[in-house]
């Protein structure tokens, strides 16, 4: 094999891989299921201001929709791969960050004396959970590559 | 060490390549998924598959997934080592010219 025939062939190679892994970032980050889970967040978050039973009928229904967003997303997936180290590390801390913001702005709401206070926390929470998406996606794609 | 000692004449075949490369960073890949990246027919992946699984190089897993018949394809261990010690190769090929004074003649063991 010549060093061209070797240099296309290696070209052919990264480009296929690099379709691989931008289909597996394509999926894990499209955008209705992040919409539906950031919805199923808000749920889930606004359900403690809510009376009586009601709040774990709600729970119940938002951490459902999350997790049927997620396995209808893993079952349909064209592409599978284990997440690596790094991807559980970068998820379980935007996972604490979310959590330890929905903390904070639900104390804030509370004493600045706001009704819902849960609500308007789990509101900004859905938000950032969004606007963190595409941020989110390019470490990913650092970590995947 | 000899470049060719690495290069996998196997997958030397672009046809069998292509479908290794594409395999290579994921678990498993839906079999529409490599028929429509790589550009071919079902018939002719199914007989590229049948090629490299015969060789211990992919396997493939038939079944359904919510309701929708599914065939994944996934690299075995061997396969990926295949392709990982390919790659080397073809990196070494490219290293070698890169090395060469230029105009001297072609010292890769292999010309096809």
């Amino acid at each position: 094999m010549d060093p061209d025939e070797a240099r296309r062939s290696l070209d052919t190679m990264r480009r296929l891989q690099d379709r691989t892994r931008e289909e597996y970032l394509r999926q894990s980050f499209s955008g209705p299921g992040a919409l539906l889970v950031a919805l199923g967040l808000f749920i889930v978050c606004a359900s403690f201001d809510l009376p009586g039973r009601w709040d774990t009928v709600a729970m119940a229904l938002g951490d459902a929709l999350i997790l049927g967003v997620l396995a209808v997303g893993y079952a349909r997936a064209s592409v599978r791969r284990k997440p690596s180290g790094a991807e559980l590390v970068i998820m379980l801390a935007a996972s604490a960050y979310l959590i330890a913001g929905f903390v904070a702005l639900h104390v804030a709401a509370r004493l600045v004396g706001l009704p819902a206070p849960y609500t308007i926390a789990a509101a900004a929470t859905a938000l950032a959970f969004v606007a963190f998406g595409r941020p989110m996606r390019r470490v990913y794609e650092k970590i995947v590559r | 060490m000899r470049v060719d000692a690495h290069f996998d004449e196997f997958l030397y075949v672009p046809a069998r390549l292509s479908v290794v490369a594409l395999l290579a960073p994921a678990d498993w890949v839906d079999f529409a998924f490599v028929r429509d990246t790589v550009g071919t027919s079902d018939s002719a992946l199914s007989k590229q598959l049948s090629a490299l699984a015969d060789a211990g190089y992919v396997a493939v897993r038939k079944g359904r997934d919510a309701g929708v018949r599914r065939t994944r394809v996934r690299l075995t261990p061997q396969g990926r080592e295949a392709f990982r010690r390919h790659a080397a190769a073809l990196e070494q090929i490219v290293a070698a010219a890169r090395a060469r004074p230029h105009g001297a003649e072609t010292a890769t063991g292999f010309r096809r």
